[in-house]
């Protein structure tokens, strides 16, 4: 199989998942819709031309996760030289997110964002991406035990920032 | 919220999806950056001076030449579905920029032919992967030739022409119905009005070259009774009334 067709097989498998993972650090459609295709396309890049990437679903992740912090990072940027371009960066709430706002799952949406970093990419690739404690592991460069511990500790907090909002709402 | 109810409402987030279409047209994207075959073939051409001063690379461009040689060999027995396909594809669309008015009519069954040949050997060989690209190159040749065969302008000279078309035409038809016997799907109802088009055309220009002629009084009555049967739109009719009446051997080269 050639390096196209591998990689247009990851491609089917991860889009989905990759955009998830940004969508819900971004919560915005417009902007996780870019970033998905820039980590694709980063990741193509590289894997043509690489054949030492033996895991590219890492990699994909290691991709988007460093664009979300540039992201972040400009945004803090932009907001700081210009409150005007602040609309350019967060557009209008694509079909999706108002589908999310009518359900209780914005509520618990909205507290996973709240989270640390890592927190979050802990939840995200074990409960949502369905990855077992050693591949969780492994994407996050730690110990099985560790991670274990982590994963524990994000859920305590998530738990604790839902019931936080349930109690501030009601 | 207990532990369990929110791990249950966090896997309810698995159904935010990217859009399809979106997805589809990402994808396209991604992969249209990349350098065509035929852009990376032309780069090579360029080089190809630079290797001649080289004695070094003589067997490499012998062997290269040798390849060369025998993909064209392998792009003239491509079927649908196979990667040189596209090729062969393009020499003949390539080779139908070159072909006059008058010789597109022939042209157009030559290509018919050619599909219909493709997709009895992937019948044959049992290909069922191949059977759908084939099947639509089958058609897409059938409308092309639909359209030539029903457009171009025929003129008194091109009786024995035309007459040679309505027998390929048919020999098509007969060839399709018979995939058609062995489950092939085929959409042919364009086939059916060429082939009364060509009789009807074939027709038309016999009788304008009968009242040409100069009849005896049997000969009169007969081509008066082709003319009202060409004149009711019964082409076939009249094409049997006319070889029965004028010519037994069916040969209507002058």
């Amino acid at each position: 199989m050639n390096r196209k067709k591998e990689f247009s097989k990851f491609y089917d498998e991860y889009i989905n998942k990759i955009y998830r993972f940004i969508f819900l650090k971004v919560n915005s459609e417009e902007i996780a819709k870019d970033l998905c295709s820039e980590t694709f396309l980063r990741g193509w890049e590289a894997y043509k031309e690489n054949p030492n990437i033996k895991n590219p679903s890492a990699f994909l992740y290691r991709i988007a996760q460093n664009l979300v912090i540039d992201y972040y990072r400009e945004k803090d940027k932009v907001n700081f030289v210009s409150t005007e371009a602040s609309n350019l960066v967060d557009p209008q709430p694509g079909l999706e997110e108002k589908i999310m706002k009518k359900t209780d799952l914005e509520l618990v949406k909205s507290a996973l964002v709240q989270l640390k970093d890592e927190y979050q990419n802990v939840i995200i690739w074990h409960y949502l991406d369905d990855l077992s404690i050693p591949e969780t592991a492994k994407l996050l460069g730690k110990t099985e035990e560790n991670t274990r511990v982590l994963l524990h500790r994000a859920l305590r907090a998530l738990k604790n920032e839902v019931n936080k909002r349930i109690i501030r709402e009601s | 919220m207990t532990e369990k109810e929110l791990i249950a409402k966090l896997q309810e987030l698995r159904q935010i999806k990217a859009p399809t279409d979106w997805v589809n047209f990402t994808k396209e994207r991604i992969f249209a950056n990349e350098t065509s075959r035929g852009e990376r073939f032309l780069s090579l051409i360029e080089f190809l001076p630079h290797l001649l001063n080289r004695r070094v690379f003589a067997p490499a461009l012998l062997g290269l030449l040798v390849v060369v040689f025998l993909s064209f060999s392998l792009m003239q027995s491509a079927l649908p579905g196979d990667l040189l396909y596209h090729l062969k594809k393009i020499t003949e669309n390539s080779r139908a920029v070159f072909v006059s008015p008058e010789e597109l009519p022939e042209f157009s069954l030559e290509l018919a032919n050619k599909r219909l040949a493709e997709l009895n050997q992937i019948v044959e060989k049992n290909q069922t992967k191949k059977l759908a690209p084939a099947i639509n190159e089958v058609q897409h040749t059938l409308a092309q030739m639909a359209q030539v065969l029903l457009t171009f302008q025929a003129t008194s000279s091109d009786v024995a022409a035309i007459d040679k078309f309505v027998k390929e035409t048919e020999s098509i038809k007969n060839e399709i119905q018979s995939l058609k016997e062995r489950g092939i799907a085929i959409d042919d109802n364009d086939l059916e009005k060429v082939s009364e088009g060509l009789k009807c055309k074939l027709l038309s220009l016999l009788v304008a070259d009968l009242e040409k002629r100069t009849l005896n009084d049997e000969q009169t009555v007969a081509a008066q009774e082709i003319k009202k049967v060409a004149d009711e739109g019964k082409c076939q009719e009249g094409l049997e009334l006319f070889l029965m009446k004028f010519n037994q051997k069916n040969n209507f080269d002058k």
